[in-house]
């Protein structure tokens, strides 16, 4: 690809090699604005950029983030998703084999989340000016329930639980950009989570409380999140963690903690204590989502907002560090 | 008691400040004035110990010397005096007193008991005989159980025993030991003790209790004993297995446990004990001694694995006398604490979170204040050392005036706040490091607490530059105005103050295990040229990676790795992808502390510590003294980046860039006092790592020890005579290590070197807090 084309090159740039991909119903190619008929139910709408290097790691590719990030980002908030944008900046000099490949998975989740990609926007910048290509998409969806996720109703000993093993994103990502030769070779959870995020809802109703997955800045950053809008004190027992053998190996030696470690599709639910049972029925019920756990409670706050029972000692403060890695021991 | 009035031809005041009220100050005043013929009162005032005597001229003077030579460390002022022709007064008395605004007077601290009331417990005759709460106007406890200054019984928590008729004549009376001793008390009218199991069912009372105890110690129980400052546990320190269950029980594998014996020839069996570690083992603080163990003492081998030390001491109280006689062996003693908590003071919080490490409970109703753990000590060439300022030695108090009152929040680890009052900086008592929840707790209930003692509202906070330390967060969140400032600087101005040398530069070693520096590396290897206000790095040691960050502190090969990957030896080992990855995002460390972590698996094979001292523990345990050479550290003078493309060779990779370091200063320095600009030496360890490889293959691990300790001295003494114009302070954790100390104290005295060692102010970051007063004080920025 080259910068600077005139328009009937891009004009079939995106036609024959972005458009033809996602079928009839989608990009509405021939409209300055994509009309998206009557929805039924209060609208939600969010927004996420993708830029990850490398392009391709086990378990994913950022054209499959791009639509699973989006569109989970609609299911955690209780919405369904419909439709997407999808905007792209591609670097002077990415290979149309990539591009390719980006789009075919791009199509490929959004077919398997039932979402449409009824807009999009192409350009091509100098070399230097993005790294291959970022991502922008825009999703939509209507919320069919009268319930809102808001962590503001989390109350103390509701039950917080992890969807599935931790920190495989991250990890994945990491393993393939620094070469890092593991085997197996980690990886990346993404999947989208509008199927399990609807049911959860229907079955649990008000004992939901509220649900996010743990994308940028792990499990340690939604329990910040959600003990900062809730007031109290979120705590979790490290030893109920639910973690693969393999990304155990990894934190260790890398001397980094799962939980600030990121995920695309293990999410963290905060549940009434009595219909934890049933939140763990519906969670196993979806496979591609994992093994469930239980991993702690939110409990009246004394000083700090996340606490982490590791071992047998006292409760520890989970601090967000501002110098990361920086250690504190004297 | 009236003294017959002599006619009286002056009249003078007195006002003594710096005094430990609560010692018997004023019944010794009033002894002092009968002995002289005075007459007037003494009394204890926000200014300090108040006295007005009248009396001839010639009494007047003899008591006068005699108050001087009595109370040496006091500051004595005469106020006024004036001449009379006759004084309606009548007797000498003790008023009671009055409470100012602002305390003047230094916090009493906690006394272990003394001869006179260790002779009454154990006759069988005396009215006070087996009683664990006996005390008299010279010990006792003090400021564990203070309220707010002045010391008297209403404001301590013996407020709720009323004095029996019996003990309350004792109090009057000038002539006996227990006139106006705040704590006296008796088994009839002060505190009683009892005893639980573990699900809190009384099993025995008073008398019974200390027999009950002693006989389930005898038989292999852990019990857990309220003393002075707070819960201890307690077990029999010859039973292995009982020893083994208190370590699996606190999952506390390895670090040393402290053993208390009944008296100095007890501890002589299980130690050497030298005449200065005899006199702090028996000093009134009674702090636990750090001593050189003997051989097959009978004492179980899990005390202090891989230490060839023990800590050890007598007991602090008639309650803790009175067990070490019953049972006759030594003792373990520790905080009765969980893992990583602070020590427990309250009886119901002490059964539910000691239930599973005790069997049964020995309670008392005597309420603690303030919770102090044991303090620590040892000796280096015979004077005493602070390792860990608490019972009987903190609050620590020093004179220093100050027109901002101000609270220092320490460090993370061991950490101890202090507070700048209107005439002194107290160093409150050591709380813990700042990695649980409930120490963080007690760290902000402490801070309170100090102030309700002293009655001082900081108006200002200073913390540490790091960050993600919490005390750092905790300032922060402070109403009033806060400083900043750095790890290093903070330590060297603590050794300033110990040594009495704020008004001038230093050269301050300070060696620790990890400080930050806004350089975006962590420090821990410094050599600072420093005033109280100022500080330029003149020296560090060179950087190396902390592959994995904290983890490279938790398993010291990694340091072992990285330091042998900078030699450019990695080939000869798999440096895989993922600790290479480890390496190139572990944080940039100058740090002694780590250095001697790295050296310690190298040479000792450690794979992995519980706690950050520990290989540094064990390195210098197996240091044999016959070895009397040394590795040798380089010290180029220059301020080239080190690592350059100068240094790479064939098969070691260029150091990052980020290891090249500027010299660096606290802020551009200005006018007076400013610290001239010096070359920073860089302190290279690669020499001593090659010659380390190469005797690992034929020279025992206790000759390679000591040859690196030697070289550490010996760098120190080369750095110091470098700067031999102004003194050299020692601060930081690595200080702590006594046969590093005693080869630098050896050859500063063979070079005529002026290096000062540790003394007072604990050297670990216990008196960072210290420090980090005086640069606030200094900073002209935050005046
Ligand atoms: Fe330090
Ligand atoms: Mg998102
Ligand atoms: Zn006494
Ligand atoms: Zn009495």
């Amino acid at each position: 690809l080259s910068h600077g084309e005139g328009g009937r090159v891009m004009r079939r740039l995106i036609r024959d090699r972005i458009g033809a991909k996602f079928g009839d119903g989608n990009v509405q190619l021939h409209s300055d604005a994509a009309c998206l008929g009557n929805l039924v139910g209060e609208v939600a709408m969010t927004t996420d950029s993708y830029v990850v290097s490398p392009l391709f790691f086990p378990g994913g590719d950022i054209g499959s983030l791009a639509v699973h990030g989006t569109v989970n980002d609609l299911a955690m908030a209780g919405a369904r998703p419909l439709f997407l944008t999808l905007a792209l900046i591609l670097e002077e000099g990415l290979s149309v084999e990539t591009l390719d490949s980006i789009i075919d998975s791009i199509a490929s989740a959004a077919r398997q989340c039932d979402v449409k990609i009824v807009a999009g926007d192409t350009k091509v910048v100098p070399k230097g000016a993005a790294d291959q290509i970022f991502i922008n998409t825009t999703g939509i969806g209507v919320h069919q329930h009268t319930r809102r996720m808001s962590a503001c109703q989390i109350q103390p000993n509701d039950c917080l639980i992890v969807s599935g093993p931790l920190a495989r994103h991250g990890l994945a990502v990491l393993a393939a950009r620094e070469s890092i030769a593991l085997s197996p070779p980690p990886r990346s959870d993404s999947a989208p989570l509008h199927r399990v995020a609807t049911e959860l809802l229907q079955t649990l109703g008000d004992d939901l409380r509220t649900m996010r997955d743990a994308t940028r800045g792990g499990v340690a950053a939604v329990l910040h999140e959600w003990a900062e809008e809730s007031e109290h004190a979120m705590w979790v027992d490290e030893s109920t963690l639910p973690l693969l053998p393999e990304s155990r190996g990894v934190c260790e030696l890398l001397g980094l903690d799962p939980l600030f470690v990121a995920n695309e599709g293990t999410f963290v639910v905060a549940v009434a204590p009595d219909r934890v049972d049933d939140a763990l029925t519906v969670l196993r019920s979806h496979a591609a989502v994992g093994e469930p756990s239980v991993i702690g409670q939110a409990r009246r706050r004394k000083l700090s907002p996340v606490l982490v029972a590791r071992g047998l000692g006292a409760d520890q403060p989970l601090d967000e560090p501002i110098a990361a890695m920086l250690p504190r021991i004297c | 008691m009236t003294i017959t009035a002599i006619p009286p031809a002056t009249s003078t005041r007195f006002l003594m400040k710096g005094l430990v009220q609560g010692q018997g100050v004023r019944p010794t005043i009033t002894r002092l004035a009968a002995e002289h013929h005075i007459v007037g009162s003494v009394c204890n005032s926000s200014r300090g110990v108040e006295i007005h005597a009248a009396a001839k001229p010639s009494d007047l003077l003899a008591f006068e010397t005699k108050l001087r030579t009595r109370f040496p460390n006091a500051a004595f002022a005469v106020e006024s005096s004036t001449t009379l022709s006759e004084s309606k007064l009548e007797k000498f008395e003790i008023v009671p007193s009055e409470i100012g605004d602002s305390m003047r007077t230094v916090v009493p601290l906690d006394r272990v008991i003394c001869g006179d009331c260790a002779a009454e417990v154990r006759s069988a005759t005396d009215w006070r005989s087996d009683y664990p709460f006996i005390t008299c106007a010279i010990c006792g406890p003090r400021y564990s159980i203070l309220r707010s200054m002045p010391f008297d019984r209403n404001s301590t928590t013996m407020d709720a025993f009323p004095m029996c008729p019996r003990c309350k004549a004792e109090y009057r009376d000038p002539s006996d030991r227990r006139f106006h001793a705040q704590t006296v008390c008796c088994p009839t009218c002060g505190p009683q003790c009892w005893v639980t199991d573990a699900a809190g069912k009384r099993l025995a009372d008073s008398t019974d209790a200390m027999r009950f105890i002693a006989e389930r110690i005898d038989e292999g129980d852990i019990v857990a004993v309220k003393a002075i400052g707070g819960y201890q546990l307690i077990c029999d320190a010859t039973n292995h297995q009982t020893v083994q269950r208190l370590r699996n029980r606190k999952h506390r594998p390895n670090k040393p446990l402290p053993v208390m014996v009944g008296d100095l020839a007890s501890a002589r069996q299980l130690a050497l004990v030298s005449d200065a570690e005899a006199c702090e083992l028996q000093s009134p603080a009674g702090p636990i001694v750090l001593l050189r163990s003997r051989l097959n003492t009978g004492l179980s081998d899990l005390i202090s694995p891989h230490l060839g030390t023990i800590g050890l001491m007598l007991p602090t109280s008639a309650l803790h006398m009175i067990l070490a006689d019953r049972v006759g062996r030594p003792l373990v003693v520790t905080s009765g604490n969980t893992h990583g908590s602070p020590i427990i003071f309250q009886n119901e919080m002490a059964q539910t979170e000691l239930a599973t490490i005790a069997g049964v409970f020995l309670h008392h109703d005597r309420d603690i204040t303030h919770p102090v753990d044991d303090s620590v000590v040892q000796c280096i060439c015979d004077s005493p050392m602070t390792i860990r300022a608490a019972r009987g030695i903190a609050p620590i108090t020093v004179n220093h005036a100050s027109n901002i009152t101000r609270l220092a929040a320490g460090g993370h680890q061991k950490v101890a706040v202090a507070l700048q009052t209107n005439d002194s900086i107290v160093l409150g008592p050591h709380i813990g490091d700042m990695e649980s929840e409930s120490s963080r707790l007690r760290l902000t209930a402490n801070v309170d607490r100090l102030q309700v003692l002293l009655q001082v509202e900081s108006s200002a906070v200073v913390h540490d530059w790091h960050p993600d330390y919490f005390t750092t967060a905790w300032a922060s969140r402070n109403e009033c105005e806060t400083t900043s400032v750095q790890h290093h600087h903070a330590h060297v101005v603590g050794a300033m103050l110990e040594h009495d040398l704020l008004d001038q530069a230093v050269l301050g070693i300070a060696f620790d295990g990890t400080g930050y520096c806004n350089d975006g590396t962590v420090w821990g290897g410094e050599a600072l040229l420093a005033t109280q206000s100022d500080f330029q790095r003149v020296g560090h040691l060179r950087p190396f990676r902390l592959p994995g960050g904290e983890a490279a502190i938790k398993q010291p090969w990694r340091i072992a790795k990285s330091l042998r990957f900078q030699l450019g030896q990695s080939s000869d080992e798999s440096i895989d992808d993922a600790f290479r990855y480890a390496m190139d995002h572990g944080p940039i460390t100058s740090s002694m502390g780590r250095l001697f972590d790295g050296v310690a698996a190298m040479v000792l094979g450690i794979e992995s510590v519980d706690d950050e001292g520990e290989a540094a523990m064990r390195l210098e345990a197996v240091c044999d003294l016959k070895e009397s050479t040394s590795y040798e550290f380089v010290i180029h003078t220059s301020t080239l980046p080190p690592g350059g493309s100068s240094e790479a060779r064939g098969g070691q990779r260029a150091v990052p860039s980020a290891l090249a370091l500027p010299a660096h200063s606290s802020r551009p320095s200005q006018g007076e006092g400013e610290v001239i600009a010096q070359p920073t030496l860089l302190l290279d360890w690669r020499p001593v790592l090659t010659a380390i490889q190469d005797d690992l293959h034929h020279l025992s691990p206790n000759r390679i020890a000591t040859k690196f300790h030697r070289a550490v001295a010996k760098l120190i003494c080369e750095l110091a005579s470098r700067h031999d114009r102004i003194p050299c302070v020692l601060s930081g954790g690595v200080f702590q290590n006594r046969v590093l100390l005693e080869m630098i104290q050896k050859s500063a005295s063979q070079r005529s070197l002026d290096i000062r060692l540790p003394g007072r102010i604990p050297v670990n970051d216990g008196g960072l807090a210290i420090g980090q007063l005086l640069i606030a004080e200094g900073d002209p920025s935050c005046v």
